[in-house]
């Protein structure tokens, strides 16, 4: 029972915080975004219009979820 | 001189050793305890440029622009939303009905979580059967897909699984 609860915490940790790991990651991920768009097209619009799911809750365990 | 007895090295020891322990223990307890708070706000109350509609259990923004015969559904790539076919939606939609929908764990589509859904979303055979139902939902047999990147393979996916729903596809440099 002991070991059981041990590796369930244990496993329980990714899953909280691989998602505050996705977060620190934006400046990283927002880079992705100037290395596969055409720069002469990348207008603040778009770098917006791309950032703005940022807004939606729990967008980072989303992408967790996702990944 | 005194001498150090083997006693008194082991209280020194533990005198400098479990302040530290202590501290690394209530740091990691601090971790597993403390809740880390959600990010951002509902999706319905933020600006979207589609409409929301609830498919088992999970509330899709997606955009439904034109009409006619031929139906197009277009499936966005990793890190993408409907914003991506925003020069796409408008002309495309004179040749029949479009429909462009936030895949599960992007966009403005809500992230519900796995364990509370009938099927997993985020996999490509759940991302699937929840496109499925919103084409029913929306009184859509049959579509041409057109899917980029990532959305490529799940348009792909659609047609090899289900082949009743696909009229045509196209793959824009699909992953």
């Amino acid at each position: 029972m002991r070991e059981d609860g041990l590796q369930r915490f244990l496993l329980s940790l990714p899953h909280k915080y691989g998602p505050l790991f996705l977060r620190a990651a934006v400046p990283y991920l927002e880079q992705m975004l100037y290395k596969a768009y055409n720069k002469n097209k990348l207008t603040q619009h778009v770098v917006d219009g791309y950032k703005y799911p940022l807004n939606a809750r729990d967008w980072d365990r989303g992408l967790y979820w996702f990944i | 001189m005194t001498k150090l007895t083997r006693s008194d090295l082991v209280k020194t020891a533990e005198h400098l050793i479990k302040p530290k322990l202590l501290a690394v223990l209530a740091v990691i307890l601090a971790a597993v305890i403390i809740p880390i708070p959600p990010v951002g706000k509902p999706v319905e109350e933020l600006v979207a440029s589609g409409s929301f509609i609830v498919i088992e259990g999970v509330k899709i923004h997606y955009v439904d622009k034109g009409s006619g015969d031929k139906t197009f559904v277009l499936l966005h790539g990793f890190g993408a939303s409907v914003f991506s076919w925003r020069e796409v939606i408008q002309p495309l939609s004179r040749h029949g009905r479009v429909v462009a929908l936030d895949r599960p764990g992007f966009g403005l589509t809500e992230r519900a979580d796995p364990t509370k859904t009938p099927y997993n979303p985020y996999t490509v055979g759940g991302g699937a059967i929840l496109i499925l139902r919103l084409m029913k939902t929306l009184n859509i047999s049959k579509a041409v897909f057109i899917g980029h990147s990532a959305g490529a393979y799940t348009s792909l996916y659609i047609a090899s699984k289900h082949q009743e729903a696909v009229e045509a596809l196209v793959l824009i440099a699909p992953a």
